[in-house]
């Protein structure tokens, strides 16, 4: 891997066969080529190298909900409570390095009691495939003997510390906090080496940052053999629905959005989501929900572990199941009115369920508004008397028509819709609907005057002049707005 | 399948024996003929799998109430249940002019279903095609009031594709969870295979399906019943002679399982929430029973508007 610097191209990163051959990063690449004529080169590409570390954090979510990405080649872990599922600390560090291997990764690992000490410890302390493990408390030992460059620090300031005889961080024990700093010109500079200092000892907590939040409810599950087929990841599916309402339920809460993980044995990850649109406990509904979309996901070589998230809860009032399920109840048919709307709304083409919300407002386009069936607000009194004419179709918007009219304000006799012609034989109005004040007339436009008129087949429609006759020089245009039936 | 008169069920044996060889012989009888014919009608009902054996129910539950109409002549034409209230039903306009009138008629028949115990609390829902809704209009709240149907215990869904429709109605009818599903449906989607799957799913969530035609079709289909409507012109009010009446239509029942086919024209009130005859067009259509039969309607219009407050 070479890229390009300020004095020409330079070695990136090199494998081992280069290695072995004496070439080592930071050489020039025509000095490289030189010593070694028949060596390959490729452009270092760092955002890829990126996405190939971040995509790796995610498959290793399988072995801890907490990670975290340490740029721009380590991957942090946050193990509390973790190796004793494996069998403990080796096996645990183990298991990770023959995974990580079997995808042709080399691994240096090290678990200790902070961030900050892992960092240093697997950097500079360990060689390939022999983990290090810090037994609690023993991070001042451990660390005692490695370059002071473990501790994570800015090259300027290694190289300021060297220049000082500070070579290892053992030299930095016995040195009083206030002889260090005295011995920088620049108090950020010792402020740096205190600080790393104390937080791979331990002495100060590092917060570990993790890629995303941990989810409170969580379950795993992984898989002997890898599942090729969405039959054996379905089945996976159930168990872990099961699991984890049964966690939801011991906490009062319900799910409103679903996650499953599923760690390919490539080293990938895919993810499948769900939304509810009420919290949900009940298993059996989030299976149904996620199961559609397992068909059309690629399994690559095969499944070998899944976790399953309730990535969004919300606290669920317990259900007196045994009265509710004495007599058609609204409580539960509401559960299950949700459930509906949660298969319908997971379907891929978007579509929602939507009520009518009355709006006061006497604009007809304007008198309601779709909203979700499950809304908790209240809907307000309809501003419209319930004696008026509505029509059961409303057009959107209003589609202007070619009418007669006998008298400059009196209903139409004749009028021409979608080129169909009408006579108008009865007609009931008019009802003025006014713009509202409150809004920009040039937006609501003059008033309106309703008619419902019936043509000589019977059919019923809903017509409006806008403004008045005599008020404007041009005659005032009329439109259709509804359909009665 | 067979039409059958609506009196079908009401002398029906406890028992079912093969008789087809002896038919012959019986036919001269006249009352062994009704026996046979009932007992034939039930075994149809049993092959079709759809009704429950009423003689040996009716002990064990509830008296239900029908689904009917609320006009005499009408339901007479319907089976004694009433119409099948885990059954498809579909609705064609005459013409394609007629659709708010066939809408409208689908929005009655709901209307007459909520009035119906087990209803209560339930929503309906009403699945529409987005493109017609650009086209046609849209379904629209305070309209849906003004005929009767409450626009609270409505839930609509906007879906692209008919086979979104056919597929969210599927689930719909089996969720159990509303009192009824209206769709939308074009006639060259709605298949004998298509209708048959809905039949089966309105079975199995003892929901009933409302299917609302763009066109009229003469295609085949499992559906319970078939109604086509077209618009009427209305009698005016009594006060005003050139305003519009009542929504008024001509309805005509092609088809119905147990039923017989008839056309009536009617007229819809929405306060009552019932439907009454219109003799004739141009004349006055003071049907006999109208006062007695509104008297009734009302009690059930209360109770409608009280599983409205629930929902």
């Amino acid at each position: 891997m070479v890229t390009a610097g300020a004095k020409g191209m330079r070695l990136a990163a090199i494998n081992r066969v280069a290695q072995r051959l004496g070439l080592m990063p930071g050489d020039r690449l025509a000095d490289a080529r030189a010593r070694v004529p028949d060596l390959l080169s490729e452009i270092h590409d760092a955002k890829k190298d990126e996405a190939a570390l971040l995509g790796l954090a995610r498959w290793a979510e399988r072995w801890s909900p907490s990670i975290m990405v340490d740029k721009p080649d380590g991957i942090t872990l946050d193990a509390t409570g973790i190796p004793h599922l494996f069998g403990g600390e080796a096996p645990f560090l183990d298991t990770i390095r023959d995974r990580l291997s079997e995808l042709g990764l080399t691994v240096r690992l090290a678990l200790a009691g902070n961030p900050a000490a892992t960092r240093g410890l697997s950097r500079f302390a360990t060689r390939e495939g022999a983990p290090v493990i810090v037994p609690e408390g023993g991070e001042r030992t451990a660390l005692a003997r490695l370059p002071v460059a473990a501790l994570g620090l800015s090259a300027d300031t290694v190289s300021t510390l060297k220049r000082l005889g500070l070579k290892r961080i053992l030299d930095l024990y016995p040195l009083p906090r206030s002889a260090l700093a005295r011995r920088f010109r620049d108090s950020t500079l010792s402020g740096e080496v205190l600080q790393k200092l104390d937080a791979a000892l331990g002495l100060t907590k590092t917060p570990l940052v993790p890629l995303d939040p941990p989810p409170r409810f969580a379950v795993r599950q992984s898989l002997d053999e890898p599942a090729i087929t969405a039959e054996v990841v379905a089945f996976l599916l159930r168990r872990m629905t099961k699991q984890l309402s049964g966690q939801l339920a011991q906490q009062g809460c319900g799910s409103t959005r679903l996650t499953l993980k599923l760690y390919r044995v490539d080293g990938s990850r895919v993810a499948v989501q769900a939304g509810l649109a009420s919290p949900s406990t009940d298993s059996e509904h989030m299976a149904r929900l996620l199961e559609p979309k397992l068909e059309g996901t690629d399994l690559g070589f095969g499944i070998e572990a899944a976790t399953l998230e309730a990535s969004e809860t919300a606290a669920v009032e317990p259900l007196q199941t045994s009265l509710a399920e004495a007599g058609g109840s609204p409580l539960r048919d509401g559960t299950a009115l949700a459930a509906l709307a949660d298969r319908i709304a997971n379907r891929d083409d978007g579509a929602r369920l939507s009520a009518f919300l009355p709006v006061a407002s006497h604009l007809p386009e304007r008198a309601e508004r779709p909203v979700s069936p499950f809304r908790k607000e209240r809907s307000p009194a309809p501003a419209i008397p319930p004696d008026l004419p509505r029509p059961l179709l409303l057009l959107a918007p209003p589609e202007p028509i070619a009418v007669i009219a006998a008298v400059p304000d009196g209903p139409p006799m004749h009028f021409t819709w979608r080129r169909a012609p009408h006579r108008v034989m009865k007609a009931d109005g008019p009802e003025r609907i006014d713009s509202e004040w409150w809004r920009a007339l040039q937006k609501a436009g003059p008033a309106r005057d309703y008619y419902l008129v019936e043509d000589e087949i019977g059919r019923r429609y809903w017509l409006y002049r806008q403004g008045l006759y005599q008020e404007a020089e041009t005659p005032p245009a009329w439109f259709i707005h509804g359909l009665f039936p | 399948m067979a039409r059958i008169p609506a009196q079908a069920s009401a002398a029906e044996p406890a028992s079912v024996t093969p008789m087809d060889r002896q038919m012959p012989e019986i036919a001269a009888n006249s009352a062994a003929r009704e026996v046979l014919l009932a007992t034939l009608r039930q075994r149809i009902l049993r092959l079709e799998g759809g009704m429950p054996d009423l003689a040996a129910d009716q002990s064990s539950t509830a008296p239900i109430t029908p689904w009917l109409l609320g006009l005499g002549p009408l339901d007479a034409r319907l089976p004694v249940d009433g119409l099948d209230p885990a059954g498809v039903h579909e609705i064609a306009p005459r013409e394609p002019g007629d659709a708010a009138a066939a809408m409208g008629f689908a929005a009655a028949l709901a209307v007459r279903r909520l009035l119906s115990p087990g209803s209560e609390g339930r929503p309906l829902l009403w699945c529409r095609l987005a493109r017609l809704g650009m086209e046609a209009g849209g379904l629209y709240g305070p309209g849906l009031n003004a005929i009767g149907l409450p626009a609270a215990r409505i839930v609509t869904v906007a879906l692209r594709k008919h086979q979104a429709i056919l597929w969210t109605a599927d689930e719909a009818l089996k969720s159990g969870a509303l009192s009824g599903v209206i769709l939308d449906l074009d006639p060259a989607k709605c298949t004998v295979t298509a209708t048959r799957r809905l039949q089966l799913a309105a079975q199995a969530g003892q929901t009933p399906a409302i299917i609302i035609m763009a066109h009229a079709s003469a295609s085949l289909s499992a559906a319970r019943s078939r109604w086509a409507v077209a618009s009427l012109p209305s009698l005016p009010p009594p006060l005003d002679e050139r305003a519009p009446g009542k929504p008024t239509w001509r309805v005509e029942l092609r088809r119905c399982r147990r039923g017989k086919p008839g056309i009536f024209s009617v007229e819809w009130d929405h306060a009552t929430h019932r439907f009454s005859l219109v003799a004739a067009v141009s004349g006055g259509a003071a049907d006999a029973g109208a006062a007695e039969s509104r008297r009734t309607a009302a009690a059930a219009g209360s109770a409608l508007r009280l599983g409205h407050g629930r929902g």
